[in-house]
């Protein structure tokens, strides 16, 4: 799925399982060991990020935050995507750290030529990153498919993972993550079948 | 010197025997290469019937601790599948073109194999699924043909699924069920809110939606707990034994018997045959990625229908230059994938098909549609479900004129994905001989072995099927009151892409003339009297969705005929 559009195959691929489904190439296996590490560094006053540079944090921020905005509930920002991206990058997901630094550069340079003077997605302002979002989906679809790919992964994924924090992405859909559930279901089978 | 597989049952009683440890020079009676669907049946039946077996897997051996519920370790990184990294494949979409690199066929890769992470929709085939082209005569482009055994000769072995692997369901509550000797042995699961609206959709078109035969406890069953409905089913392994995969089932009888070793992480690459055309043993890759040969009195190929024709296509020799027991030419070809079409629709209230079994209902007023009024031959079924987990709702589960990203991509997530139904329709595919299976000598996996190549093209009647049941699916929805409803496009038979195709059927087809099929109407090769295919590589035609209660049916169906031959020394080995 390298588009992050509705195509039946790649719907397929994704619901089959196959690899790739997600873009972002590889995760770690110890998510869980190092959201911890983290949380201590975070606490011990350590840098905020173990890959990512605090510039290269705040143009994911502002980018995956246009994808999901904070808009009366929590949206990218709130649900830390940008850690699942820093934890994912900093594990299994290495490789992932040039393609990641090729787009940003790309798109801070169609920043610089849209908006003289200005250098990082993350110095514009709503509207401006609502047309420069745009721009990327249309002229970009690559580069859309992996920040969307983020977005989504980071919203969604186990918390351990290092995004969906306080279960935000699973609040926002109306997910429940319980090992076990016992019918009625939903309306149908429920209220709507008395 | 020609010896036979001969062998004194036991009876298997008292405490559990420990497992065996077979040395590499010791003939075992029998090798299952794959411990899949099938393969995990095949090793059951022939320990139990007192044969030493060795099953070969090339997947690890994985238990409940690994089965979480983590999208990304499980879809993503395809832990439980096979893996692009690993064991790429290529495809093109005719002959004359060159192969791309790419993943067009996704399996189980673990013990168990596909049976581990499949959704367990369980439905038989039916009688007309064995003799169609009796009755609809040839169709020009197509390997059309009938089966060399009829509903009849499986039937029993269908029982012995339902009652030794664990299926639930209502016997009698479809009008068009197929005759069945024995009820099914557990009810069936509580219907979902996809049901009842599956229900409704049926009713207003005239159909009859009826309980889901599945192969999952619906309650605690032979040692096994009921299902926890947790949801994370389709793709995923079960953590509590529910789903009735051969890890859960078959191969833990198989080791009880004492006889039955399974040895994880081998991937077999060659059957090796002396000059006298017989099965020595085979070849494989233990986890070291070292070489091992070993010895086998017999072989039985489990692979699954993409690599048991790639295992035979691999094993050429002076003897059999085209490929093991292929001198028809027909190994590999006829791949079928049946027809799986997909409407969505969102409802006013919630469903949360996300919880519980995947599919509670199901329709088979289709099942044989009239060629004469639909203008195609085909026919197939329907069910309702949530397919989408969190993460691939947000990349496939929106309707298609949702912005992509932003504040109302945000709504339509939050919205639909607790109201969202998926229609699924579950069709026939026809066998066409240039669809095909062959090595792909410009790509090696990461053993350095030649990859699979998928040389494939809709059936132009195919496209048909595909089209008649989207649209009713989409039907279904909107009769069932979805507010907004859409079809994924159905394939148009000239794209240069596939998708991750799971059922793999046909490419080793069982019949009576050696000229046109692999093996006969008993799972023996043709050319080579101590070899054996069993899995979904043996099936004549693709049923209509769902084939894997009838491959462990033939499963059972075979373990018992080869055991008979083994006890009676009608299978020669090479001494
Ligand atoms: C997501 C998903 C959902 C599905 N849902 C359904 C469903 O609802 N209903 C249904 O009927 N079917 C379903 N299927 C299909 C089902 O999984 C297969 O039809 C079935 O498992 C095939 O059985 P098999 O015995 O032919 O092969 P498999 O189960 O694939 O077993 C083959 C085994 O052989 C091993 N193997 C292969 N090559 C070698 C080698 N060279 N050496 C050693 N080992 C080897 C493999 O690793 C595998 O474990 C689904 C599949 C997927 C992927
Ligand atoms: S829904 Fe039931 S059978 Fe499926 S994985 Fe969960 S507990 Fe197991």
């Amino acid at each position: 799925m390298s588009d992050g559009y509705v195509s039946r195959r790649a719907f397929m691929a994704a619901a089959a399982g196959a690899g790739g489904a997600f873009l972002v190439a590889g995760w770690p296996e110890a998510a869980a060991a190092a959201e911890r590490a983290r949380d201590r560094a975070e606490h011990a006053g350590k840098a905020r990020y173990k890959v990512l540079t605090t510039a290269e944090a705040d143009d994911i921020i502002a980018l995956t935050s246009t994808i999901m905005p904070s808009d009366g509930t929590p949206g990218a920002k709130e649900a830390g995507v940008v850690f699942f991206v820093d934890q994912s990058l900093a594990t299994t997901s290495k490789d992932m750290r040039k393609p990641l630094q090729a787009m940003l550069a790309d798109v801070n340079a169609q920043v610089a030529k849209a908006w003289p003077g200005q250098s990082h997605a993350s110095g514009l302002s709503d509207q401006m990153r609502i047309e420069l979002m745009t721009w990327i989906e249309k002229e970009k679809p690559q580069h859309f498919g992996m920040l969307k790919g983020l977005t989504l992964a980071g919203m969604f994924a186990m918390p351990s993972r290092g995004g969906n924090r306080d279960k935000a992405g699973w609040k926002l859909i109306g997910f429940k993550d319980q090992f076990s559930w016992k019918a009625p279901y939903g309306w149908y089978d429920g209220e709507g079948a008395k | 010197m020609t010896d036979h597989v001969h062998h004194h049952a036991q009876a298997a009683s008292g405490p559990a025997p420990k497992t065996p440890r077979y040395s590499p020079k010791e003939a075992v009676d029998f090798v299952v290469v794959g411990s899949g669907s099938a393969g995990g049946v095949v090793a059951r039946e022939l320990s139990m019937a007192g044969f030493k077996v060795l099953v070969l897997e090339q997947g690890p051996r994985l238990g409940p601790n690994d089965f979480v519920h983590d999208e990304i370790k499980i879809q993503q990184d395809a832990f439980l599948t096979n893996k692009f990294e690993q064991q790429p494949g290529t495809f093109r979409i005719s002959a004359d073109k060159k192969a791309k690199k790419m993943m067009p066929i996704v399996y189980g890769r673990a013990v168990g194999g596909g049976s581990v992470h499949f959704t367990a929709n369980f439905w038989r085939l039916h009688p007309i699924d064995f003799k169609e082209r009796s009755k609809i005569g040839p169709i020009a482009g197509t390997s059309f043909e009938d089966w060399p055994i009829s509903y009849e000769d499986l039937e029993p072995y269908y029982t012995k699924v339902e009652w030794d692997i664990g299926v639930a369901g209502l016997a009698g509550a479809s009008p068009f069920d197929p005759p069945r000797s024995k009820p099914y042995p557990m009810p069936p699961h509580p219907i979902a809110s996809t049901g009842v609206l599956m229900e409704k959709g049926a009713k207003k078109l005239g159909w009859t939606a009826f309980p889901a035969p599945m192969a999952i406890t619906s309650r605690p069953y032979r040692g096994r707990s009921g299902c926890a409905a947790c949801g994370f089913c389709l793709g995923f392994g079960c953590e509590v034994g529910a789903k009735s995969s051969t890890l859960y089932t078959a191969i833990p009888d198989a080791e009880k018997t004492g006889r039955c070793e399974v040895r994880p992480d081998c991937y077999v690459r060659k059957v090796e045959v002396n000059d006298k055309g017989l099965v020595t043993g085979v070849i494989y890759f233990d986890k070291q990625k070292r070489e091992v040969f070993q010895r086998a009195k017999a072989v039985v190929i489990c692979a699954n229908g993409a690599e048991t024709p790639r295992l035979l296509l691999m094993s050429k020799s002076n003897r059999f230059p085209n490929g093991l027991a292929n001198s028809s030419g027909v190994v590999g070809q006829n791949i079928m994938f049946n027809g799986n079409v997909i409407a969505n629709g969102v409802f006013e209230h919630e469903v949360n098909g996300y919880k519980g079994v995947a599919v509670s209902r199901i329709i088979h007023d289709t099942y044989e549609l009239d060629p004469g009024k639909v203008g195609f031959y085909g026919g197939g079924g329907f069910d309702f479900r949530q397919i989408f987990t969190p993460i691939v709702f947000g990349f496939a589960g929106v309707p298609p004129e949702t912005p992509q990203w932003g504040a109302k991509f945000k709504q339509a997530l939050a919205h639909g994905f607790t109201r969202t139904v998926n229609a699924f329709g579950h069709t026939t595919s026809l066998p066409v001989p240039t669809n095909n299976l062959t090595l792909d000598d410009e790509v090696k996996d990461a053993w350095g072995l030649p990859v699979n190549r998928l040389t494939f093209k809709e059936h132009p009647n195919d496209l048909k099927v595909y089209k008649w049941f989207a649209d009713r699916a989409k039907d279904l929805l909107d009769a069932a009151g979805a507010q907004t409803s859409w079809a994924f496009p159905t394939p148009t038979g000239d794209e240069e892409q596939t998708g991750g195709q799971v059922h793999l059927l046909g490419t080793c087809r069982m019949g009576n003339d050696p000229a046109t099929s692999v093996i006969d109407r008993n799972h023996r090769a043709h050319d080579v009297p101590n070899l054996f295919m069993v899995d979904g590589s043996s099936m004549v035609t693709g049923g209509r969705g769902q084939p894997t209660m009838t491959i462990m049916a033939m499963a059972f169906r075979a373990g018992d005929l080869i055991a008979q031959a083994a006890k009676r020394g009608e299978i020669p080995s090479a001494g």
